[in-house]
């Protein structure tokens, strides 16, 4: 019933390259996808955490509003696929900046993250497939490939790498950490 | 719960002996007036936290489904009603207990039935606790009313304690958070 620390987690191979023409990008991923994507804004509000990262994910456009997200995730930084451990709990809007105050007095903001995201979904391989123009810090794409039980890393791995050749993602434009760090560094 | 007054209520805590015998004498002091009364499991989760206390409380075994809530409070002595309190889905208690602990650890658990009792027309509510590790403990609570002075209410107190029994050398003033910290550190 309660969490169990010794449970599997559910798990992410994760990629993140920088893109330097955003709108050629969507188009071709629309073409592939053969939609538009949704559309989200998004704000994500970091705590100051000791172990992994913690944040608040608000939406601030979307049809129906959804609900927020806190988030907990762990990754290495590293350019290559990023397999990381992570967990999502949806927080009701009525609830969310209450939260957002409680975090923030608690625990302190470590930096705040405002973005917009194109998402599209590769169900057949349980992949999201991310186009983002984030406020400050320029235009990402990213890949998560959603780990299923009995697939190896390097089975996740081959999708993402399947999938960075389909969209013509090179190598040299890999990032590695967050857009919160990201953005401090700048 | 009382909107009708502004001012803190009196609380008061103390060790329980016999606590069959007391939820005799709460019915027994409360008798027509009780209005509301129900019973379930809380498992608290304090979570190590650079300023004020949090908490996730987790209902269960309970006589009416419930949300669980995550509480801040700016500090131990915050009364409850100036904590931030956002409430979860219980299907989704295990991921935020999960975000939780991962992120901060724990400081500390505590587990207790707790049975509930209020009597609203005399502004009155009392826990009843049964708390691992640490015994069984009641909680007296009596708002002010409006129309009521301060020496009145204690007045109105005093009797109620008097009905309850709860003697001065039983009083506790410490949280059931403390409580729990000493015994662990009693322990190791």
């Amino acid at each position: 019933m309660w969490f169990d620390p010794a449970r599997a987690m559910p798990s992410n191979v994760e990629i993140k390259a920088r893109v330097r023409d955003f709108q050629d990008l969507l188009q071709r991923v629309r073409n592939w996808s053969q939609g538009y994507g949704k559309v989200f804004k998004q704000q994500d509000t970091f705590f100051t955490c000791p172990n992994g990262r913690l944040k608040l994910r608000q939406f601030t456009v979307s049809h129906p509003l959804k609900d927020a997200e806190l988030i907990w995730y762990q990754r290495a930084d590293q350019c290559d696929s990023k397999l990381s451990d992570f967990t999502v709990t949806p927080i009701r809007n009525h609830f969310s900046d209450g939260l957002l105050a409680s975090l923030s007095n608690a625990y302190g903001v470590a930096g705040t993250v405002k973005k917009t995201r194109y998402l599209f979904m590769d169900t057949a391989r349980h992949t999201r497939i991310h186009v983002d123009r984030v406020e400050g810090l320029g235009d990402f794409f990213e890949l998560e490939v959603q780990m299923q039980d009995g697939q190896t890393l390097e089975q996740g791995k081959a999708i993402a790498a399947d999938l960075m050749q389909i969209f013509d993602i090179k190598d040299g434009d890999l990032v590695a950490g967050a857009y919160v760090d990201l953005l401090v560094a700048e | 719960m009382f909107p009708s007054t502004t001012m803190a209520p009196i609380e008061i805590k103390a060790r329980v002996h016999d606590f069959e015998a007391m939820k005799g004498r709460v019915l027994k002091a409360l008798g027509t007036k009780l209005t509301f009364n129900t019973e379930y499991n809380q498992y608290d989760t304090y979570y190590n936290c650079t300023n004020g206390v949090m908490m996730l409380r987790e209902f269960t075994m309970t006589m009416d489904p419930k949300d669980d809530v995550l509480i801040w409070r700016p500090s131990q002595d915050t009364r409850p009603s100036d904590s931030v309190i956002t409430k979860i889905k219980p299907a989704e208690a295990i991921s935020l207990s999960k975000a939780m602990f991962k992120a901060y650890g724990h400081l500390a658990i505590v587990k207790k039935r707790r049975h509930v009792y209020i009597a609203h027309t005399i502004q009155v509510s009392v826990n009843l606790d049964r708390v691992e590790g640490l015994g069984d403990f009641i909680s007296l609570t009596v708002w002010v009313r409006e129309d009521q002075s301060l020496e009145e209410t204690k007045a109105h107190v005093a009797d109620i304690r008097q009905a309850l029994d709860i003697k001065d050398e039983d009083l506790v003033t410490s949280t059931y958070l403390d409580l729990t910290r000493a015994a662990s550190e009693n322990k190791a």
